[in-house]
């Protein structure tokens, strides 16, 4: 396979019933290595399930997969991981500099190395004066931010992190934000596991959408990831012939009353469109740019009845 | 293997931290008071009595043995209780997720969580045992026969109440796994008591039901092997202490407790390892 | 969620659970099953000296007693074989007794009533000495253990107990074997009823084939000591008793005290038991080679006087 090389993971048809009940159905999709992969899917939708087959927690009914090119349940591979399991939990009795060592030493970090390491890491979560204390005291955001340190400190080449944001405040999350793209530009691959869109479209490179156990549809994010751009224009004015003029930049065109509607691929054709309704004689008082959001998507995929 | 003594070593430290561990020695500690007020007393009360210093032996040693069995009872309740949570608990609040992604085999967690166990247990005990003998020798003068021999079975019989909590914990919530185990503690518990009992009733069935409850948790069996180690050949045929030699088991059924740890152990492990977490 | 799995393995293999079911059906109603359960159940267990356990009830005879020699066959010998053992047999008479026992009884005048006869045959114990074992105790007595030679360890001991006569006056308590059971069901005690029993036992002393350098007199004290006596009333005993006629004795298990006193010249201890449901004293003598025990029920006062009156039968009455 040399394909793996360039794929972090890779999933072929792995499914997992626990007894009767169908938790993942079909489960095909790659991972590019160096990407923030998102996971999105409504609850029940078996996004933990289908972290917890490629992490080795659980055995797949079918199917196969390999994670940094090993085969599923491999655990030697495990040294190259981090996770960071949703509503993290751990032995309260230990301090935050304890719980990021015994991690640390877990994942096969010499004692040297983890002297230096283990502060470095829970600076870098914020937690940096609260080091010492234990872990009984601390907040679900804390204990949110204890966990991802203990998934970070052995420098893992893949992090796989479910939920990471929830019970965080807005400045907890741009910290999650800004360590996730930390580790991406060191070159380590990130599958984040989330269900807040606006989260998963400000921070991943890619994301899968998951629905009924199997995967519905992979988008590529970033600048002018959109299909097409929406465009609302109130105008008094506004002539037929002006409205199949636009047909030129436009993918489709619609006039509502005082309200034209129109579609393109790309925001770029929109001074042009403004002229040339100006042209054609019609007064403008706002221009309004729509983009298609990922709820947006979201939504489309899912559909409205079954909300999140 | 590293993985085994990282686990052992977070759950000896578990131990310390926790309060159960030292509540369990103050309970000792209390126990202890009482026991050597007992002896004291019966110290006393032999003064200035014409008794035959065998008599007195003997009844000092069967107040000792009574000492040292409820170290042994509060060493075997303390097991179930510190470690009917350790996988149980951690599987069902996740804790174990973030452990088992890590470069470390899954019997390596149950090996090491269990060699922790048996540390802290092992020390339990050493220090519980050790005070009642020193009380016993404090007070009365009298000593235990094979006082080593002594601990290391009543540590037996504690690993294998641990064994059995680790093999249901990999099955079981933590509350169904006390109640199987205590349940089963608590059979072993009464056919010893029959088994002893039988000595005076003469029952053969009633011998037979506690060889067979041994049967089912050799537990009870190993400390009425440690009681028969521990004090004289004659104390055991005389009936001075309730843990006369009425129904000693053979070093056969010490093997069968090892076969029996080593099979619940092992299951454990096993049933551990192809489990989803 | 997460343990609702592992389902698998249970599903398929319910089967299991009729390996155990089997097994327990097996040993239980078959007869090459419960042959082999027996064996099985016996290997677990450690097999006990017979002499002291197997063949003697723990408790025998009516006052919970105990026969000095297989107090001294527990101290020696790990193992211990009765190769012949004693049984009674009621005889209707005194010549029918004599004729059993193979010497003539000695009778109580002072008791006009007849008395019923039983015999009780002899007895025979074979003991192989374990030297470590009887050091042991001999330390926990406090004696010097050194005394004991390393000759004899692994040597063997033969005890031969000849028959008894055994004599009962009056209404006396039948006796059923003292088990748990039974002293339980024998409630309420029998003592209004049975006041006026007397029981007289006699047997020539006792024999021993002892290894050189086994100190039985030594060795009798020990199990004297045993049974609860204190040095200084080891030492009346002794004076009173050689140890071939205190191995053909029982001791009483629960006493209450001693007082030695004597009985035609010869020293006799009387013991006061401390049994509710029993005799209430045990008068215990030895003259022309043999061993008297005279049990009653009633006031102990009346036991020495009842005592001297113990002599050949005369056909004409008091001697």
């Amino acid at each position: 396979m040399t394909a793996s090389a360039d794929f972090a993971i890779e999933t072929h048809n792995l499914r997992k019933a626990f007894g009767p009940q169908v938790a993942v159905r079909d489960l095909s999709f790659v991972v590019p290595r160096g990407e923030i992969f998102g996971f999105l899917g409504p609850n029940g939708a078996g996004k933990s399930t289908s972290i917890k087959m490629l992490l080795g927690l659980v055995r797949p009914t079918s199917g196969s997969a390999t994670v940094l090119g090993a085969p599923l349940g491999d655990v030697e591979v495990r040294r190259r991981i981090g996770f960071l399991p949703e509503d993290f939990r751990f032995y309260e009795w230990l301090t935050a500099t304890e719980l990021v060592r015994f991690h640390g030493r877990l994942a096969g970090m010499s004692a040297g190395r983890l002297r230096t390491r283990v502060p470095e890491v829970i600076d870098m979560v914020g937690l940096a004066s609260h080091r010492d204390r234990k872990l009984r005291g601390f907040s679900k955001g804390m204990l949110q931010r204890i966990g991802l340190a203990q998934a970070i400190v052995h420098e893992p080449e893949l992090v796989f992190l479910d939920e990471p944001t929830s019970g965080l405040d807005p400045m907890g999350r741009r910290m999650v934000r800004d360590i996730l793209r930390a580790e991406r530009d060191r070159g380590a691959t990130v599958f984040l596991n989330s269900h807040l869109l606006s989260e998963i479209e400000v921070t991943c490179d890619r994301v899968a959408f998951i629905k009924d156990g199997a995967i519905a549809t992979v988008r590529e994010l970033g600048a002018g990831w959109q299909d097409e751009v929406r465009v609302a224009v109130r105008a008094d004015g506004v002539t037929d012939a002006a409205v199949s003029g636009l047909s030129r930049w436009t993918t489709w065109a619609r006039l509502d009353g005082p309200e034209l509607r129109f579609g393109a691929s790309s925001e770029q054709v929109l001074p042009e469109v403004v002229r040339h309704l100006v042209g054609a004689g019609a007064d403008i008082f706002q221009v309004t740019l729509d983009r298609m959001s990922l709820e947006d998507v979201f939504v489309q995929l899912v559909g409205e009845d079954r909300g999140l | 293997m590293n993985g085994v003594w990282i686990m052992a070593g977070i759950t000896w430290r578990e131990a310390l931290r926790r309060k159960i561990l030292w509540t369990a020695l103050v309970a000792g500690a209390l126990l202890l008071a009482v026991f050597a007020a007992a002896m004291h007393l019966q110290v006393l009360e032999f003064q200035g009595r014409a008794m035959s210093p065998f008599v007195r032996y003997q009844v000092e040693a069967g107040m000792l043995m009574i000492g040292l069995y409820t170290c042994d009872l509060l060493a075997v309740v303390l097991t179930i209780l510190t470690s009917i949570d350790t996988i149980a608990g951690e599987i069902g609040s996740g804790t174990i997720q973030a452990i088992a992604t890590k470069p470390v085999a899954r019997w390596q967690i149950v090996l090491g969580k269990f060699l922790g166990f048996v540390a802290m247990i092992a020390a339990y005990v050493a220090v519980t045992y050790a005070a009642t003998i020193w009380v016993a020798r404090a007070t009365t003068g009298v000593l235990p026969q094979h006082p080593l021999l002594g601990y290391l079975l009543i540590v037996f019989e504690c690993v294998i109440a641990l064994a059995l909590t680790f093999l249901f914990g990999t099955w079981f919530s933590t509350l169904t796994n006390g109640v199987l185990v205590l349940g089963l503690q608590g059979v072993a518990f009464m056919g010893g008591w029959l088994e002893q009992v039988s000595g005076f009733s003469q029952s053969v069935h009633i011998v037979t039901l506690g060889i067979a409850s041994s049967l089912l948790m050799p537990g009870e069996s190993v400390w009425r092997r440690a009681a028969y180690e521990l004090q004289t050949q004659l104390a055991g045929s005389l009936s001075f202490s309730p843990f006369a030699n009425v129904s000693i088991p053979s070093l056969l059924a010490m093997g069968y407790a090892a076969a029996y740890l080593a099979v619940a152990l092992g299951v454990a492990v096993w049933h551990f390892q192809r489990r989803d977490l | 969620m997460s343990n609702a799995n592992g389902r698998g393995g249970g599903r398929s293999g319910w089967w299991l659970v009729l390996i155990p079911v089997a097994l327990v059906l097996w040993t239980t109603a078959t007869a090459s099953g419960r042959t082999l359960r027996h064996r099985f159940f016996a290997a677990l267990r450690i097999a006990r000296p017979e002499a002291v356990s197997v063949n003697v009830p723990a408790f025998s005879g009516p006052t919970g007693s105990r026969r000095l020699q297989d107090a001294i066959a527990s101290m020696l010998a790990s193992r211990a074989r009765v190769t012949r053992e004693a049984a009674d047999s009621a005889v209707p008479d005194s010549a029918a007794a004599a004729r059993l026992a193979g010497f003539a009884p000695h009778l109580v005048a002072g008791r006009a009533d007849k008395p019923s006869f039983a015999v009780q045959t002899p007895r025979s114990m074979t003991l192989t000495v374990d030297r470590g074992q009887l050091q042991t105790v001999m330390s926990e007595v406090g004696q010097s253990s050194g005394a004991v030679p390393a000759g004899v360890d692994g040597q063997t001991l033969t005890i031969d107990t000849p028959a008894a006569v055994i004599a009962s006056y009056g209404h006396c308590p039948v006796v059923e074997g003292q088990t748990l059971t039974n002293q339980i069901a024998q409630r309420p005690p029998p003592t209004a009823e049975s006041s006026d029993c007397v029981i007289l036992e006699q047997r020539p002393v006792a024999s021993a084939q002892a290894p050189p350098g086994l100190d039985m007199a030594q060795l009798t004290g020990i199990a004297l000591e045993v049974a609860g006596m204190s040095p200084v009333q080891m030492a009346a005993f002794q004076r009173a008793f050689s140890w071939a006629a205190a191995l053909a004795l029982t001791m009483p298990r629960f006493m209450r005290s001693y007082d030695t006193l004597s009985v035609n010249g010869a020293p006799a201890m009387l013991i006061n038991t401390l049994f509710r449901r029993g005799p209430t004293y045990q008068l215990l003598w030895s003259a022309g080679g043999r061993v008297y025990v005279l049990t009653g029920y009633g006031n102990s006062a009346d036991a020495a006087g009842l005592a001297r009156t113990v002599g050949p039968a005369s056909v004409g009455g008091r001697p």
